[in-house]
């Protein structure tokens, strides 16, 4: 008897292979039983995310030398199956068990440290529950995988930090603001990353948000998507006390917003904080600003270092995650054992 | 007194140490059992330092925090009391890895000296000695919470003007929740010192004949109570957020310090203890 995965992920297939292998939530549903009802394996489970597509199955000795696996993905999405054969990994038993814990602590991710494939292997394993595509075997080695991603999360700093620049600007902001709710972001300019910034901080509770472009109408169709307000640039002193933050992602060859403007602004703002994030290149805020109290000045390279800090910081949580994943493998795998030896005795 | 008291004691001071371990360990490594502990154990060290209260008012038959021993005690008893408060209002404690060890200080001081119930003398048997005693202390403990807000803000605003992200930065709380948190600890603090010094002026009058003495912890109050009233005053009336607050919750902080300690030693008058 063999514990066995199947798969294909972001690091060996490119998304046009993916998409073909994908199973969708009822196709889902038809593949477990189908893959049941061939008789080829004893149980199965699919885990199919939009980076990932892998078959678990515990499969009898007489059957392990053959590949049912890798037939029944092949012919279930009618592809060629020696075509399909070199973007596919096998792992087996120990490797196998392994390699789930390594999925399901998110190390095996594009991005390590993400959340969403924790509850996608959660999903996986209630569906085939549901399914009844589940023996004891799989069974004990999904709750036992569920049992290794809680633990990662908890004992290992793995999901904490930012890790693009937009979401680095969030961490900052929320460093300095003990909430973001109810404060007011205003951007000048427009830009990927600045526009981004303001969705996730908008998403995060941002009341409102301003906008401020050189040609209005632009200003106007950016403030449409956030339910904010366009400002004329002519305005710009007149509302920069309001907002608690202020991105500027112009292209303007001087310095946007002087020193002394920023001084002014947080005098009537009566000393509350006044945080600038700074996209601009060359830039649009005089660094000088950063000087003054309760003023906090980050660029594009603040930003930057902030995010590669936050993924060195992750992949030192991710030796860490390594140590419980081996510790724990070897924890079933000793199960098993016995387990196995147990019904020997028995038989 | 009680046979049991030196080892209830000794527990209380092993829990204040180890609550504060706990945290600092919490601190380095971020695993939230470490908090969870600590948390356990300062409450574990709240109930002791109750009983040791108990054990010393059953034994003196009044409310016995008069003398340096007995305040020492009362004291570490309210910050552990007002710690648990804040943490659980907002749910932060970091503040714990500055204020254990300063109980321990406490009340390491403490089994230094004799832990006696002394006879008052017969012109301060009164009701007042707990009333005056309680809101002084309480003042101060809120000054305690007021100055360990004022070192992590000073510490965060540091890391966050540096721009540099080094692994203390996602460990402390943002700026903001320290500014509003030091204001709050000063407002309350303030309440409290005012009403100790009232209600102390109210007992001098009539245990020694006069509202006020300038003996030397009455001055002293008066300096601290004078800092403490520009930090409000600065803050609402001139908008002093952050650094300065910050500064002037630490400056009073030194001078709670000498009022409470310093000038019982360096300045006998009519508050000394020894």
């Amino acid at each position: 008897m063999h514990i066995r995965v199947l798969g294909l992920n972001h690091k060996t297939a490119p998304i046009e292979i993916r998409e073909k292998v994908s199973f969708s939530s009822d196709k889902l549903d038809r593949a477990l039983r189908a893959l049941k009802a061939s008789g080829a394996v004893k149980e199965n489970l699919i885990l199919s995310t939009c980076n990932r597509t892998e078959l678990y199955a515990v499969i009898d000795d007489s059957a392990a030398a053959r590949d049912p696996l890798g037939d029944f993905l092949a012919d279930f999405h009618g592809l060629d199956h020696a075509q399909l054969a070199q973007y596919l990994y096998e792992k087996n038993d120990k490797d196998a068990i392994s390699h789930l814990f390594k999925v399901v602590s998110s190390l095996d991710s594009m991005i390590v440290g993400e959340t969403q494939i924790f509850g996608q292997v959660k999903d996986a394993y209630f569906k085939a529950r549901t399914l009844n595509t589940l023996g004891k075997t799989l069974d004990s080695i999904f709750e036992e995988a569920i049992r290794v991603g809680k633990k990662v999360r908890t004992e290992t700093q793995i999901g904490k930090g930012a890790v693009s620049t937009s979401t680095a600007a969030i961490e900052l902001a929320r460093r300095i603001f003990e909430t973001l709710e109810g404060k007011t972001v205003l951007i000048i300019g427009a830009g990927k990353i600045g526009e981004m910034t303001v969705k996730n901080l908008h998403s995060r509770g941002v009341a409102t948000v301003l906008v401020a472009n050189r040609t209005l109408q632009k200003a106007q169709e950016l403030a449409r998507v956030f339910g904010g307000k366009a400002v004329s640039f002519d305005d710009l002193a007149a509302c920069m006390p309001q907002a608690d933050i202020i991105i500027s992602s112009t292209s303007a060859p001087h310095f946007v917003i002087t020193r002394a403007q920023a001084a002014a602004a947080l005098e009537r703002r009566r000393n509350e904080p006044l945080f600038f994030i700074d996209l601009g290149v060359p830039r649009n805020i005089d660094p000088q600003a950063n000087s003054i109290d309760n003023v906090y000045v980050y660029n594009i390279d603040d930003l930057a270092s902030v995010r590669d800090a936050n993924i060195r910081d992750r992949m030192a949580a991710a030796a860490d995650a390594r140590a419980i994943i081996e510790r724990c493998v070897e924890a079933v795998c000793a199960r098993f054992a016995q387990q196995s030896a147990a019904r020997e005795v028995a038989l | 007194m009680n046979a049991y008291y030196p080892v209830v004691l000794d527990g209380a001071f092993f829990f204040s140490f180890a609550c504060g371990l706990f945290y600092v360990l919490y601190f380095m490594t971020q695993l939230r059992p470490w908090r969870r502990l600590g948390y356990a154990a300062a409450v574990f060290s709240l109930c002791l330092l109750t009983s040791v209260l108990i054990l010393r008012v059953l034994a003196a038959g009044t409310f016995a925090v008069f003398g340096l021993y007995g305040s020492l005690i009362f004291f570490s008893w309210l910050i552990v009391a007002v710690y648990l408060f804040v943490a659980r209002r907002t749910g932060d404690s970091v503040n714990s890895i500055f204020v254990f060890p300063l109980v321990v200080i406490l009340l390491g001081f403490a089994k230094f000296i004799s832990n006696a119930v002394r006879p008052l003398p017969p012109a301060l048997q009164s009701r007042w000695l707990g009333i005056h005693v309680s809101f002084c202390f309480l003042g101060y403990a809120c000054f305690v919470f007021s100055f360990c807000f004022a070192v992590l803000y000073l510490w965060q605003e540091r890391e966050l003007k540096s721009r540099k992200v080094d692994r203390y930065f996602f460990r402390l709380p943002s700026v903001g929740l320290l500014d509003s948190l030091g204001y709050k600890t000063v407002a309350f603090g303030f309440v409290f010192l005012s009403l100790g010094i009232i209600s102390g002026s109210v007992w001098a009058q009539r245990a020694w004949g006069s509202f006020w003495s300038w003996d030397p912890k009455e001055t002293w109050s008066l300096i601290m109570w004078l800092v403490y009233l520009a930090y409000l005053h600065g803050r609402l009336t001139r908008g002093w957020k952050g650094r300065k607050s910050a500064y002037l919750a630490i400056i009073g902080f030194i001078i709670m310090l000498f009022t409470y300690l310093g000038v019982s030693f360096l300045l006998p008058g009519l508050h000394s203890y020894l």
